[in-house]
């Protein structure tokens, strides 16, 4: 085990809180490169047992016939992983028929999109199997599925809040580790540790997903919202940039407050990924522009160091004051940063 | 050696749960373990973590620069300028202790934007590796006089991509039989400089276990690409060269001093690609696409689950022995 966790179970055998010192933890030392590795791997033979399965039974499905057999293939694979101690073997094959599943489920005729299905299923799923690695994996891609199905197909729903997903996938991932402690304290194990296993998974999802959708646009289409009502102009859009930062600062603090040992890490990780991320946009934009790394030259020169500058106040702790009291100050001056970077 | 484990919480959690400890001895355990990496996180890494990606971004800013700019009637000002920031970064790294990684990355890159911009203004006749390689060649002692983990990462990243341009502009992808020793021994020196490097002299380097695993990963993904790429692009002498060499690496790996989870693992899954890539092929010859779908699939889960058991008995015995 690693040596924090030995050094913590010296201590509570020499204070008295347990007997003797356990030799194992379980599946729960799995190291993390095999988990991966496997994750990689069952992923990739997934996608020939999705053909063995479309070839064998829906040559010339229609309707809800791959939903049937995704089904089936689901329930059959949560079968076999619950059916403990499974065969290495069979465990992951059962693993590749579950990602397979979702794929086929992916292909389902609802109106709303073909990623809600799956991803609903994944994650009634993940509370499901015994296994930790799966359910974190499962838990990772219930995150996407339903943040892209909230994000971009149910626009009926989301017209009037367009981006809620990551941020509501955010609230939803804050609000369960209130879940977790309430668990925890309770004695609840064998619960905090499907809730655990499942924030691992999602956790990881959403910072990539956050920071994947960070930068100018991360809020801009919030602002966009309010100028859609305004009717006239988009005047509020100029204010996307400070408000991006803003808004993963603000994270940061309620991250910290509400995750409670998690108070003197999450703040600063959170800061960076947001600054990391408003620097991997501007990176894209820079790829993307039609004179590659002519027109967005200053903003990588300039912007990218500042903002990651900015986000080690926040590690530094300065950024508290900074925020309470000179908020207006930095949305000015980011604005103005806004509009210089259109004059490049 | 120290235990990888997918999450601190979990491992309590399971304690917790075979031991039916009470809430309050949980709460202490969990506090107890996971106190000491948190604060070691917070205060020293972060702070310089940030600097380094600010410092980063602004290196490649000043190569985005160059790139954009580098048609000019007179180069002086573009030289001098790109000149000052490589003497103004390296003697800042030399004064300042608590920013001498984040300068010495960013001297590091300008002196890739200043050797682009004299190829691309004198059009000197060299070849692409030609650059990476007096990069990587300059590069060796700003790394080793930083002795940084982080630096040792962008030399690495230059290092291999000149590697790849090389291997590229010798056309030794091209299939012919002549050159799968060649093609051997490159892909061999590849893991054999990645472990070298890294690993048994990491005390003269100073380099740590990222530049080790990012080596061991651009290796891997070089070569598992070659690899595939030529399997199915009928250079089976590429597939043989590659899929041997990546089980030498792997060999590597497992031995005792080299040992190291995180890239005996990379190592096992470029195997493991090569191996189920190679089935695949084989699969082909039966004019079937279901017998193709059968035979990857299948190959894959007993492949993955022979490398998963193989290399947990590994870990698991290392463990024993380290605590014996």
């Amino acid at each position: 085990m690693s040596q924090d966790l030995a050094r913590a179970l010296q201590d509570a055998i020499a204070s008295g809180l347990i007997e003797a010192s356990p030799n194992d933890t379980g599946e729960a030392s799995r190291p993390w490169p095999v988990v991966i590795m496997t994750a990689l791997m069952t992923a990739l033979a997934a996608i020939p047992l999705c053909g063995v399965l479309v070839m064998l039974f829906l040559e010339h499905a229609q309707g809800w016939q791959t939903v049937v057999i995704g089904s089936v293939t689901l329930a059959c694979a949560i079968g076999i992983l619950a059916a403990r101690p499974t065969a290495l073997l069979l465990e992951y094959a059962a693993a590749a028929f579950m990602a397979s599943s979702l794929i086929l489920l992916y292909f389902n005729p609802l109106h709303t999109g073909p990623e809600l299905l799956p991803g609903l299923v994944a994650v009634t799923s993940s509370c499901l199997v015994p296994q930790r690695w799966i359910r974190a994996l499962l838990a990772a891609a219930a995150v996407w599925l339903l943040g892209e199905a909230f994000g971009n197909n149910m626009q009926y729903i989301t017209s009037f809040i367009p981006w809620p997903a990551w941020y509501g996938s955010c609230f939803a991932w804050l609000t369960a580790h209130l879940l977790l402690q309430q668990t925890e304290r309770a004695g609840s194990y064998h619960m905090a540790d499907i809730i655990e296993s499942i924030l691992i998974g999602s956790g990881l999802m959403i910072i990539v997903m956050l920071t994947y959708s960070s930068g100018p646009h991360v809020s801009a289409e919030w602002f966009c919202v309010f100028s859609r009502m305004d009717g006239r102009r988009n005047w509020l859009g100029k204010f996307s940039h400070p408000s991006s930062s803003n808004l993963g600062l603000h994270c940061s603090r309620v991250l910290s407050v509400v995750s409670g040992k998690s108070k003197r890490v999450l703040p600063p990780l959170v800061a960076i990924c947001h600054g990391t991320g408003f620097s991997t946009q501007l990176f894209r934009l820079a790829a993307g522009s039609n004179h590659p790394y002519g027109n967005r030259q200053f903003s990588v020169l300039s912007k990218a160091p500042c903002a990651c500058v900015l986000s080690c106040r926040v590690v530094d702790g300065r950024i508290a004051v900074l925020q309470a009291r000179l908020a207006p100050a930095l949305q000015s001056f980011s604005s103005i940063w806004h509009r210089c970077d259109l004059s490049f | 050696m120290e235990k990888i484990m997918l999450s601190m919480r979990l491992a309590v959690l399971e304690l917790a749960r075979r031991h039916h400890f009470p809430a309050n001895t949980y709460a202490s355990l969990l506090h107890s373990a996971s106190r000491e990496g948190i604060g070691i996180a917070t205060k020293v890494s972060l702070q310089q973590a940030v600097y380094l990606v600010a410092l980063l971004f602004a290196g490649l800013g000043v190569i985005f620069f160059v790139a954009a700019n580098w048609i000019t009637e007179n180069p002086f000002p573009m030289f001098f300028g790109l000149e000052l920031a490589l003497i103004t970064a390296a003697v800042w790294a030399a004064r300042s202790i608590r920013r001498r990684t984040p300068l010495t990355l960013l001297g590091f890159l300008v002196i890739g934007a200043l050797l682009a911009f004299f190829g691309q203004h004198y059009q000197s006749g060299a070849d692409l590796w030609q650059m990476f390689a007096v990069w990587a060649a300059l590069g060796v002692p700003l790394a080793l006089a930083a002795r940084s983990d982080a630096i040792w990462c962008a030399w690495l990243i230059v290092a291999m991509t000149g590697v790849t341009v090389w291997w590229r502009h010798l056309g030794l992808w091209q299939h012919d039989n002549h050159l799968t020793g060649t093609n051997l021994v490159t892909f061999a020196l590849m893991f054999s400089m990645s472990y070298a490097l890294f690993k048994p002299s990491q005390r003269y380097t100073g380099a740590g276990i990222w530049s080790f695993n990012l080596a061991i990963l651009c290796s891997t993904a070089f070569v598992t690409t070659a690899g595939i790429a030529g399997l199915f692009h009928d250079a089976s002498d590429i597939y043989i060269a590659a899929l041997l060499a990546v089980a030498y690496a792997t060999g590597l790996g497992i031995s005792h001093q080299l040992f190291d989870i995180r890239a005996l693992s990379i190592c096992a899954l470029g195997m493991d690609l090569l191996i189920v890539g190679g089935f695949t092929k084989m699969g082909f010859e039966f004019h079937s696409l279901l017998v193709v779908f059968c035979i990857s699939a299948l190959a894959a889960l007993v492949v993955l689950g022979i490398t998963v058991s193989l290399i947990l008995e590994l870990y698991r015995n290392r463990l024993v022995g380290d605590k014996s």
